[in-house]
């Protein structure tokens, strides 16, 4: 990098390269998507068996490189964008300073020093000579120990300024000023040249064809490698409002250009999957960016772990330890052996809910089953998990089901498959297009006692879950007029309460299956119309009506949807016992009426609702509405 | 099956033009131009480029087998399931990963 190069340079063209990797990375996250849905799904109805497994899992490598292509081009595309950015600042100073050598009738040399005529008044009978000057950088240390108390710079700053102020020649002072400017904006296309170069250097692609772990991983370093080196150029680039609403944080996206979404989205991936306002397409892309890195990241912490703890002996012999004797022909576990296991299982352990996912996306295609999108993901904790049936966002009727006690990420195979199960019920029930939700956005209490009698779990949950309905009623094609339908179950249903309770719950209609007691005394505490709040209490549901009321029922009196004078219209039910309310055959195609009747309230179909017999026998219409306690 | 081979089968087209397209947006960076001579991040990403190109045409490769293993299957050249499995794993053969240890250590 000299003045010659930085004069003729044409920033643009990178800006062009970079267009050229974008390409690239679009072209990848489609065929990635296409690979899934069609190839797949095309896949399933031609072959059969084995011979299906061994294709599908060949597909998911095939798409792995697209996933990986699509992530590091992206990244590139901001590199070059970064790069491009910083050289047109240098090269706009440089352009100036020589625009002004001209207006002055300086001449720049190749060397980038300024040449000056002769000129002012005569000194001993002679006009001042000219003469050439060379600039310097500041911030640019020289490293020539001419005062060794400071940096050169300095000294040869004075010594200019001593000059200038008693040069004879008036145009000396310019000349300097002016060639201080090239040297200045020469030194910085520099820097930014050097920084840029290493980095770009290591976004090579992978040597072999197999996206390995440590692929991943390089992928997130270099995510890090350049948002660091991009500061400048993402300086413009406003970070999502701290603590900003939904409403807020999709206003936010909607202000960025294209280029700005997708340099965000190239390297703040962790970001965004979980920002609620951010459109679901964006968000699935980032969460599977996430998903891959997270799993690579585990993967690698397994490898290093064997590695550093091989399997300690498994067996020893029995040991009596009341007679404090061996017991012959006897072994038993030695503890080592428990406790490598145990920290091994541990680290495995959060691998199966990332496989219910991939298996997930596997799915797509089978029945018509949309693409899935990945709203929300982390392993961190009892890990989150937030996956759609189809985009919510161009859907015109959402559901979004909460599980209850035992939810979380690696237990998350039954709590997806119950949002599949909703979605084939409701779409089968209407032309609109239908998506639904599962939500385990929470941390949710692992087991019924202690954990499921404590408050905090539901508290904290809460203001989580109006966020992500917010967020759904922000990113939707008719905003806050599409129609949503909370699903919840056992202690998802006190959940629900809660955020009914902390601030308002931004759906349409709310569905209880199970429900232990949801912290309001009547449905109207909850945010939706009147007569949009529907019960399920399946036969031998043992859970509901049972203790839990008196730890999350409503009121003083502990009242639990399932009593009449909650308010809520109480469905019918033709499953048996606590988990058995979204049963679908798959083989035939065949919702039980449980989940039936959860389809039709998601479909708005109200008038179909099958509901139960009061307690004194009554059938209700179903158009009634108004239970006795109904707050008016 | 017309679906899914047609799926691999428009990866790759898909593949070729999007090579094309940066190959073309690389143009001003070449060795040989004014902005592409004396700058260390254009060497750098000609470095780059050449290395995306091997890897897309890699891939692109990759999908080309698949879809003549998918094409295959369908028209039941395989005598039997087992045998479509076999095809299919195969595949893991063909690519393997050559990295001895993490990616560190690559020849970046």
């Amino acid at each position: 990098m000299d003045y010659v190069t930085l004069k003729s340079l044409k920033p643009s063209e990178f800006e062009d390269a970079a267009r050229g990797y974008r390409t690239v990375s679009d072209m990848a996250s489609q065929a990635k998507d296409d690979l899934e849905q069609q190839v797949t799904a095309g896949m399933r109805r031609s072959l059969e068996g084995d011979g299906v497994d061994a294709a599908v899992e060949q597909i998911q490598k095939l798409a792995t490189n697209f996933h990986y292509t699509q992530v590091e081009c992206a990244i590139i595309t901001t590199a070059l964008n970064s790069l491009a950015y910083e050289l047109r600042l240098a090269k706009d100073k440089l352009d100036a300073a020589v625009e002004d050598a001209e207006a002055e009738k300086f001449t720049v040399q190749s060397d980038g020093s300024v040449s000056y005529p002769a000129s002012g008044d005569k000194v001993d009978g002679k006009v001042p000579e000219g003469g050439t000057v060379k600039g310097s950088a500041q911030g640019k240390a020289t490293n020539n120990p001419i005062d060794p108390a400071g940096d050169a710079n300095d000294t040869a700053e004075a010594l200019k300024r001593q000059a200038s102020n008693h040069h004879d020649n008036p145009k000396y002072g310019r000349a300097v000023a002016i060639a201080d400017r090239i040297a200045q904006a020469v030194y910085e296309a520099t820097q930014a040249d050097e920084k840029w170069a290493p980095k770009l250097r290591r976004l090579k692609a992978d040597d072999d064809m197999v996206v390995a772990a440590e692929d991943w991983a390089d992928a997130k370093k270099d995510a890090g490698g350049v948002r660091s080196g991009a500061k400048e150029y993402l300086h413009d680039l406003k970070a999502p409002p701290k603590g900003g609403s939904p409403k807020e944080n999709a206003e936010w996206w909607k202000g960025l250009s294209k280029d700005e979404q997708d340099a965000y989205a190239a390297l703040n991936p962790s970001t965004l999957g979980k920002l609620d306002g951010i459109p679901a397409d964006v968000r699935d892309e980032a969460n599977r960016t996430n998903l891959a890195e997270a799993e690579a990241a585990i993967n690698l912490k397994l490898d290093r772990f064997d590695k550093e703890r091989p399997e300690p002996t498994k067996y020893e012999q029995r040991w009596d330890n009341i007679r404090q004797v061996p017991i012959q022909g006897e072994v038993q576990v030695t503890q080592a052996w428990k406790a490598w296991k145990a920290e091994r299982d541990g680290i495995k352990e959060r691998l199966k809910g990332i496989a219910a996912i991939q298996i997930r996306f596997g799915r797509t295609g089978e029945r018509g089953l949309p693409q899935a999108y990945l709203m929300g993901f982390s392993p961190e904790g009892r890990g989150r998990a937030i996956i759609a049936n189809g985009n919510p966002d161009s859907a015109d009727h959402i559901a979004v089901y909460t599980p209850g006690t035992g939810a979380s990420l690696s237990n998350s195979n039954g709590d997806i498959n119950r949002g599949v199960n909703l979605w084939k019920t409701s779409q089968s029930l209407t032309d609109q297009d239908v998506s639904t939700v599962t939500w385990i956005g929470y941390d949710a209490p692992q087991d019924i006692f202690p954990d499921a009698t404590q408050h905090g779990y539901a508290d904290n949950a809460g203001g989580a879950y109006n966020q992500f309905i917010d967020g759904l009623n922000a990113t939707n094609k008719s905003g806050s007029d599409s129609h949503i339908t909370s699903v919840a179950h056992s202690y998802g249903t006190t959940t629900i309460g809660m955020a009914a309770k902390e601030g308002d719950l931004g759906v349409d209609d709310i569905v209880f299956a199970g429900s232990p007691g949801a912290r309001v005394d009547n449905a109207a505490d909850l945010d939706v119309s009147k007569g949009h709040v529907w019960n399920e209490h399946a036969r031998g549901d043992n859970l509901v009506n049972g203790t839990g009321r008196f730890f999350h029922g409503g009121g003083i009196s502990r009242i639990d949807p399932t009593d009449d004078i909650f308010g809520a219209n109480q469905m019918a039910t033709d499953t048996d016992g606590h988990s058995g309310y979204w049963d679908y055959d798959d083989k035939t195609g065949k919702p039980s009426l449980s989940i039936e009747n959860q389809g039709r309230v998601i479909t708005g179909h109200y008038d179909e609702v099958k509901l139960k017999p009061r307690s004194d026998g009554s059938l209700m219409p179903s158009d009634w509405r108004n239970p006795i306690n109904w707050n008016d | 099956m017309d679906k899914s081979g047609q799926g691999s089968r428009q990866a790759s087209g898909d593949i070729s033009t999007a090579l094309t397209k940066l190959a073309e947006e690389q143009k001003g960076l070449g060795a040989g131009s004014t902005t592409g001579g004396k700058i260390e991040s254009a060497a750098a990403q000609r470095e780059l480029h050449r290395s995306w190109k091997r890897y897309l045409k890699g891939v692109s490769g990759k999908c080309g087998t698949f879809q003549d293993r998918l094409e295959k299957a369908g028209d039941h050249h395989y005598k039997n399931d087992a045998a479509t499995m076999r095809a299919f794993n195969r595949l893991e053969g063909l690519y393997k990963d050559t990295k001895p240890v993490g990616g560190e250590s690559r020849d970046r």
